[in-house]
């Protein structure tokens, strides 16, 4: 029972801001989708434009192949989960999560029974006559998530669902909508600006900005192949690394100068760089495709230590070359002090070269 | 604990002492004096507390020409504009508390404005419309006079009552199979419900009190107010005791009832009870 979701040309307005910009997505049935980017940039107006909370200014919304554009939220075959929750305050978990299907008018005992099910799919089934207010709030997710699953929704959209739960809970509550999204295989939308639960949870990534999808890909080509600065500044913990560099030209090839530095770059490259001799280019590299060495040697980049931090598994190092500030990924045990100046070497494989202008990656075929 | 903190505490509990008696001392006299025997009224000095309890002074007022009539004109005329006020003031709380239409700060400044004219200064063309239209001397005509005079303090109060409605709660609703309608009388009525009851009190109330558009607008269908206002001069001494304490009964009733939600209803209610 899972639908296809399909935007065309999707645009919503509020007064003069635009909130959503002439969108087009598909949503493959069953998959999990995650619409991720920073507060404001529409991911939450798109979520309330498929669920029909708002309507839209233009542009179509089908779901499972229906124009469901004009239609109100209770036609749509979609259930929803509020990031507050929204558990109705004066019913008890189990009137909850029955609310939908007597809406339904659906039989009392079978009702009874689907309550029982989904209640002990969350493991809340010991929680049934109790109110809101004795829940914690990881319980309250857990009858919202249960009173959305109920209905046997074509389409299950999450607004943050786990942004008001704390650290150790959300991590637990993760990995579960992972589990029960696998075995309900429920299209699914989730919105979110945590770029973790994004990629831990997302079949695909579409990161969103001032209200357009700005790349729509699988978690790790996100990951490793953002399409501009955005979003590879905004997705991973720390953010992409941006050195500028010029392309030079000598007798060997073509190169990146880094200052003094000349960084080699892939054979594929190679033909459509010769064309951008003399031009600046941003190079993106990630903080653990950074090698490090503990003297500048030949052939590696000289950094300055600017401070160290040991995060458990691994040590973060923020280093300056010449103006730019770069993050490091090293491992715990390499003693660095800060004001010491080392050696980098970055993984040729995992450079990205963006448009100094736009900001957008350059293409290479 | 400095010596100026007590100095406070003390100027404080002072002036609440004063606020206090100011309110309560005539209370309690009016309430002392309608259940004392009537030979016992005119006594001087006046004891503070009667010598013996009587229901003589209540059972001469209600049983007076004219009061369980009017008696049954205010129960009538204050639920009448309870339930006119609440019809159209409920519905315009909501409005204002959930839409955000063109004018909505304008209107929600405006509704008081209708409360800045004398009534005095109404009362004479009222008095001409409502003869014109059938209305003089009837208990809708007060009623719908009331009902003017309550509806500003209804809409900000079902406001305040519906802003703390959180707006999710009914669009989870919505999604869960209720239409726009159905989850406003299966969601956010029943979690208003306290609320819109304090403030069906404080309607009643305010009917129940009014006492100048009444005695204009009635002759033969006097409201009890207007009834005890223009029979007041002309009783005795007892009269005026038994009638003031029977009027304050209400008020005191709705007062103890809605204590708890006064604080609520302006800082917006929290939903989670």
């Amino acid at each position: 029972m899972a639908a296809e979701i399909r935007l065309e040309n999707v645009r919503k307005t509020f007064g003069k801001v635009v909130a959503v910009k002439d969108l087009n997505l598909v949503v493959n049935p069953g998959e999990f989708l995650v619409l991720l980017g920073p507060s404001g940039c529409g991911k939450t107006t798109t979520l309330r434009c498929i669920a029909g909370l708002e309507r839209v200014d233009q542009g179509r919304v089908y779901i499972g192949g229906r124009d469901v554009t004009e239609l109100p939220p209770a036609k749509r075959g979609i259930a929803m989960v509020f990031q507050s929750y929204a558990v109705f305050p004066h019913m008890t978990v189990a009137q909850n999560i029955a609310f939908g299907l007597r809406m339904r008018h659906t039989p009392k005992e079978e009702i009874r029974k689907a309550v029982r099910e989904v209640a002990e799919l969350l493991q809340i089934d010991e929680l049934l006559n109790r109110y809101p207010s004795q829940l914690s709030g990881g319980q309250r997710q857990r009858v919202a998530v249960a009173r959305a699953l109920v209905m046997r929704p074509e389409v299950l959209l999450m607004d943050e669902p786990l942004s008001n739960l704390d650290a150790l809970l959300r991590l637990q509550m993760r990995a579960e909508l992972k589990k029960l999204h696998r075995e309900v295989g429920t299209t699914t939308v989730y919105v979110t600006h945590d770029q973790i639960e994004a990629l831990s949870l997302g079949d695909r990534i579409a990161v969103m900005r001032e209200g357009e999808i700005v790349q729509l890909d699988t978690p790790s080509e996100v990951y490793d192949k953002p399409a501009n600065v955005f979003v590879g500044g905004f997705i991973g913990t720390p953010p992409m690394n941006f050195i500028r560099a010029e392309v030079g030209a000598s007798d060997g090839g073509v190169y990146l100068a880094v200052g003094d530095f000349t960084v080699e770059v892939r054979e594929e490259w190679r033909e459509r760089l010769a064309e951008m001799v003399g031009q600046t280019v941003i190079l993106g590299i990630r903080a653990e495709n950074i090698e490090v060495r503990p003297t500048p040697e030949e052939g590696t980049l000289a950094a300055k230590v600017v401070v160290s931090e040991p995060l458990g598994a691994q040590q973060l190092l923020t280093v300056q070359v010449g103006s730019d500030i770069l993050k490091v990924a090293t491992s715990p045990d390499l003693p660095v002090r800060p004001g010491q100046t080392i050696g980098l070497v970055l993984t040729k494989e995992k450079i990205r070269l963006f448009d100094e202008a736009t900001g957008e990656a350059i293409r290479f075929q | 604990m400095s010596y100026p903190w007590i100095l406070r505490r003390t100027l404080l509990y002072m002036a609440v002492t004063a606020f206090a008696l100011w309110v309560l001392v005539p209370i309690f006299f009016i309430g002392i004096s309608a259940f004392t025997p009537r030979n016992e009224i005119y006594r001087w000095p006046k004891p503070i507390l009667p010598s013996r309890f009587s229901l003589d002074t209540m059972r001469f007022f209600l049983n007076s020409y004219g009061v369980l009539r009017s008696l049954s004109n205010s129960v009538w005329v204050a639920l009448l504009t309870l339930a006119f006020t609440l019809a159209v003031g409920a519905p315009a709380g909501y409005a204002v508390a959930r839409f955000h239409f063109r004018g909505r700060e304008g209107f929600r400044l405006g509704i008081l404005i209708t409360r800045m004219f004398p009534t005095a200064l109404l009362a004479v063309p009222l008095a001409v419309t409502f003869i014109k239209w059938g209305l003089y001397d009837t208990l809708i005509g007060v009623a719908l006079i009331h009902t003017a005079m309550a509806l500003p303090f209804a809409v900000i109060i079902t406001t305040g009552i519906f802003m703390g409605v959180p707006k999710d709660l009914e669009e989870a609703a919505m999604t869960l199979g209720c239409s726009r309608f159905g989850a406003f009388v299966r969601v956010a009525l029943p979690l208003a419900l306290p609320g819109l009851a304090a403030a069906a009190m404080f309607t009643f109330v305010i009917s129940w009190n009014e006492v100048f558009a009444a005695t204009i607008l009635t002759v033969n269908n006097r409201t009890l107010p207007a009834h005890i206002l223009t029979t007041i001069q002309a009783s005795p001494l007892y009269f005026r005791f038994a009638g003031g304490f029977f009027m304050i009964l209400p008020a005191l009733f709705f007062m103890f009832l809605i204590r708890r939600y006064l604080f609520h209803m302006w800082g917006g209610a929290t939903a989670e009870r």
